[in-house]
């Protein structure tokens, strides 16, 4: 078990991790220990043949077509990063076309609900103020009898109902109405308050 | 350079590709053990990187960083290609006259030394991908514990814990060939 312990000591020392003070401590150990010198020796000796193979070089012809492959395939890849800029240009027309949409939509709903449907006569009144659409209409009722009629008419309506509504008026004593619209305001109003006076008080 | 790359300049890019690509390839070489697939990791991470550059921060080393994306890629390239049959290429370079005449000094021990890489070779790809991956980053690249751990996402106890696994099942693998190699280094001590 502690020999163990020294046989990692020997793996982190071919690695060269291991702290000064740990080295001499496997030192000592190696002194005494046949077993941990036949293993160190052992790994020192699989290190050395392992350092020794290299592994596969590039030849130079292989060297040269792989520079070759690489330089291509940073071209297409610089070639395709150019393409990705150009991409914002392709954003920016976008909104241009979006804010063209918008427009046209703009113009068209406010050709449908804004288009006014009132006759012409109407319309000018609509848009002239109080005197001249005085002036208007009696230009109006002056070309048109049957306008001229329906205004007459209306006019002779509103003076019979000012004229009913004062009779009805007449025969009531002023006091009584008073007293009537003062009780209905105090039952609408004074009596549903939630904190009467006298706890004002 | 690092600056400039992120910049958009290829040139230095390709400089910084250059001096990465070597051992970006031989990294995924030791993890996937074929090299036609270590060529494509490695062309795909020096792509990856080249993309995303301008979000690497100064405050790493680059060097650990294009191991991730090695490291990373190579993981994915596995995970696609589980089903398929990984060639085992790494003893290719065994042909190679000059590599097996180095520094031997006998036949004799050149032959067990041979034997003994090739076994090593063959151990090594048979590690679990956990402890090959360490054991590459640590051996082969150069890395210490706390790098290797950030390229593979763990601590530098859990690299160095790793490393000290894939030794004891190395030596085990290996036994017969380390007995008869300290055996004849014995004898020419004598000599």
């Amino acid at each position: 078990m502690r020999c163990e312990r020294y046989n990692k000591m020997i793996s982190d020392l071919l690695d060269g991790n291991l702290s000064p003070g740990q080295k001499r401590k496997l030192e000592k150990h190696l002194a005494t220990c046949k077993s941990c010198q036949a293993h160190c020796e052992a790994l020192s000796l699989i290190q050395q043949e392992a350092k020794a193979l290299r592994g596969p070089d590039f030849l130079p012809e292989q060297k040269r077509e792989f520079e070759r492959r690489l330089r291509a395939s940073f071209e297409q890849s610089g070639a395709k990063k150019g393409k990705t800029k150009e991409r914002p240009k392709l954003f920016l027309a976008r909104p241009a076309w979006a804010a063209g949409g918008i427009l046209l939509l703009v113009v068209i709903l406010s050709l449908i609900f804004l288009w006014d449907r009132r006759p012409p006569e109407m319309q000018l009144a609509m848009m002239l103020s109080y005197e001249d659409s005085y002036l208007s209409l009696s230009q109006v009722i002056e070309e048109d009898e049957s306008v001229a009629q329906s205004f007459n008419q209306e006019l002779i309506n509103s003076i019979d109902l000012e004229i009913r509504m004062e009779e009805e008026l007449e025969g009531q004593d002023l006091q009584d109405i008073y007293e009537q619209e003062e009780a209905q305001y105090t039952e609408n109003n004074l009596l549903k308050e939630k904190f009467p006076l006298k706890e004002g008080l | 350079m690092i600056l400039r790359a992120q910049a958009g300049d290829i040139e230095a890019f390709m400089v910084l590709a250059s001096r990465y690509q070597q051992p970006v390839f031989r990294l995924a070489y030791r993890l996937t053990g074929n090299r036609e697939d270590a060529l494509d990791v490695a062309q795909e991470t020096m792509l990856k990187a080249f993309e995303a550059i301008k979000n690497f921060k100064l405050k790493s080393s680059f060097h650990t960083w294009v191991h991730r994306i090695a490291f990373n890629l190579t993981l994915n390239f596995l995970k696609k290609n589980r089903s398929r049959k990984i060639h085992q290429e790494s003893l290719d370079r065994f042909r190679n006259e000059e590599e097996k005449l180095e520094n031997f000094s006998s036949p004799e021990q050149s032959s067990i030394s041979e034997e003994l890489r090739f076994n090593l070779e063959k151990a090594i790809q048979e590690l679990p991908f956990a402890y090959r991956s360490a054991f590459s980053l640590v051996v082969f690249q150069g890395m210490s514990h706390s790098e290797a751990g950030k390229v593979l996402g763990c601590s530098g106890s859990t690299v160095s814990w790793r490393m000290h696994e894939a030794r004891k099942m190395l030596k085990e693998k290996l036994k017969p060939f380390l007995n008869s190699n300290k055996e004849v280094r014995d004898e020419m001590r004598k000599i």
